[in-house]
């Protein structure tokens, strides 16, 4: 399908032009993680995610036992802009080499 | 100056107006305009803008610049706790960089479409 | 050049991708314009007007007279006069010329017309403000009279109240086309290159964890637990003596 040239990795971004279409898990700021599929990009990682789950994590300190206590919410997200400078890692689905 | 989608950058001021679809515009390569065109084409429907000091606004998409600054008009349902203010507002602008994500229509672009766009301006970046 | 050759070198097998800018390194770029300040810096007779930074290329584009300014939770000064650079808000007590503040356009997040009695009892410009300490905006101040420095800069809200409410939509107007000239200030290196490549952690045993994109499936709450993915690459890339430009990320694990 794709021909060597367009399938070559050079830059990050290469990579994620091969996931456009796949599942990518991307890690945001504040403890949110997303799932879903790519669907559009820029070269500052702005992106357009399908048919996603978000994952928010947050932790509390138990007033009394100083415990801390991890939650984490999720929801599903029918289609999504999600802002370049709010990520921190993207990671392509993997694939054979 | 494109004909086809009628986009050009206004020499005075460097600010690009688009008057037709341009998303589809096979002449625009890389001018980093695949966002702001994407979002000119969903004016008028209905997006959820999360910032990122948590507020989420449910609203109509009334306008955006090339920044992707947005206004909204018709604000339904945001969170009440954190911003009470907010309630008694119908019309607001953002500030692009105070984004965290936006929640679209489903049905807003085809999506062959934007797969296309998103290929064009990977080449032309 | 050479950086980029070396980065090029490196790829081989990689799954990740991680942004080379991360909070702090950000948040201390833009510490020093961020939130609401006192502004006294008049020039003129009597009352005075600000002085504008023209050397910078700061403009007049508005003045507002007979506005009051409410910050956060604490109750409206007036009368005053609103000043609308192409930079910044200011606010000028009438009476006091020591009593004044500033906003940069850069830190107001929102802004919007609000017209309902019942949140609000006189019609206004609201707005957000990207404070340094956005955590603290639940802060009430005591000393309504002169809000301290430490306690403008944790202030989110703020309220313009013009004496004639038919200037509302003027403003709001030209707070838009402000926000449009204030841009954020482009981050120094924008090239995709800073974006950086993970290693392909599958084939370390240590880190059995990283099959993050391997099994989609998989429960991602556990994965991140109390490890921070982001910071352990890092790590591992800055260990690596074939990765030549660990300086940058260096600076960007110091968060």
């Amino acid at each position: 399908m794709a021909t060597e040239e367009e399938s070559a990795v050079k830059e990050p971004l290469d990579l994620i032009r091969l996931s456009l279409d796949e599942r990518i898990y991307v890690k945001l700021r504040s403890d949110r993680e997303l799932r879903g599929k790519l669907h559009a990009y820029d070269q500052h990682l702005n992106m357009i995610l399908g048919d996603v789950e978000e994952i928010i994590t947050t932790v509390e300190i138990d007033d009394e036992t100083y415990e801390e206590i991890v939650r984490t919410t999720r929801r599903t997200i029918p289609f999504l802009f999600v802002r370049g400078d709010g990520v921190i890692l993207v990671s392509p689905p993997l694939r054979s080499t | 100056m494109c004909f086809k989608c009628e986009f050009y950058i206004n020499p005075e001021n460097d600010i690009v107006q688009v008057i037709g679809s341009m998303l589809s515009c096979k002449e625009l390569v890389g001018f980093e305009m695949l966002f702001v065109s994407y979002f000119k084409e969903l004016v008028g429907k209905e997006v959820t803008v999360e910032l990122k000091n948590d507020l989420a606004i449910r609203s109509i998409l009334h306008s955006l610049d090339q920044y992707l600054n947005i206004e909204l008009e018709n604000i339904g349902v945001v969170d009440p706790e954190k911003y009470p203010h907010m309630l008694s507002i119908r019309n607001c602008f953002i500030r692009e960089s105070v984004v965290r994500h936006v929640q679209l229509p489903p049905d807003g672009v085809d999506i062959d479409i934007l797969h296309d766009a998103t290929r064009r301006e990977a080449r032309g970046a | 050049m050479r950086e980029r050759e070396a980065r090029r070198s490196y790829v081989r097998t990689r799954n990740i991708i991680i942004s080379p800018v991360l909070d702090g390194k950000k948040a201390s770029q833009r510490a020093m314009i961020l939130g609401i300040r006192h502004f006294t810096d008049r020039i003129g007779e009597g009352i005075g007007q600000p002085r504008f930074d023209s050397a910078e290329g700061e403009e007049l584009m508005h003045v507002q007279p007979g506005v009051a300014i409410a910050l956060g939770r604490l109750l409206p000064e007036s009368p005053g006069t609103l000043y609308i650079s192409n930079r910044r808000v200011m606010w000028l007590s009438d009476t006091d010329r020591d009593k004044g503040y500033a906003v940069d356009f850069l830190s107001i997040s929102l802004h919007a017309v609000s017209r309902d009695p019942e949140t609000y009892p006189s019609p206004c410009i609201y707005t957000q403000i990207e404070a340094e300490d956005a955590k603290d905006d639940q802060f009430e101040g005591s000393d309504a009279e002169c809000p301290d420095e430490s306690y403008l800069s944790k202030i989110t809200e703020m309220r313009l109240v013009p004496h004639d409410p038919n200037q509302l939509d003027t403003l709001f107007d030209i707070f838009c086309q402000c926000v449009e000239l204030n841009p954020e200030p482009l981050e120094g290196d924008d090239e995709e290159n800073s974006w950086i490549f993970g290693e392909d952690f599958t084939d370390d045993g240590d880190q059995p964890e990283w099959h993050i994109s391997e099994d989609l499936a998989n429960p991602i709450g556990q994965v991140n637990g109390n490890h921070d993915l982001a910071h352990s690459v890092l790590h591992l890339q800055i260990n690596d003596q074939r990765f030549e430009d660990a300086e940058e990320m260096e600076d960007a694990n110091h968060n």
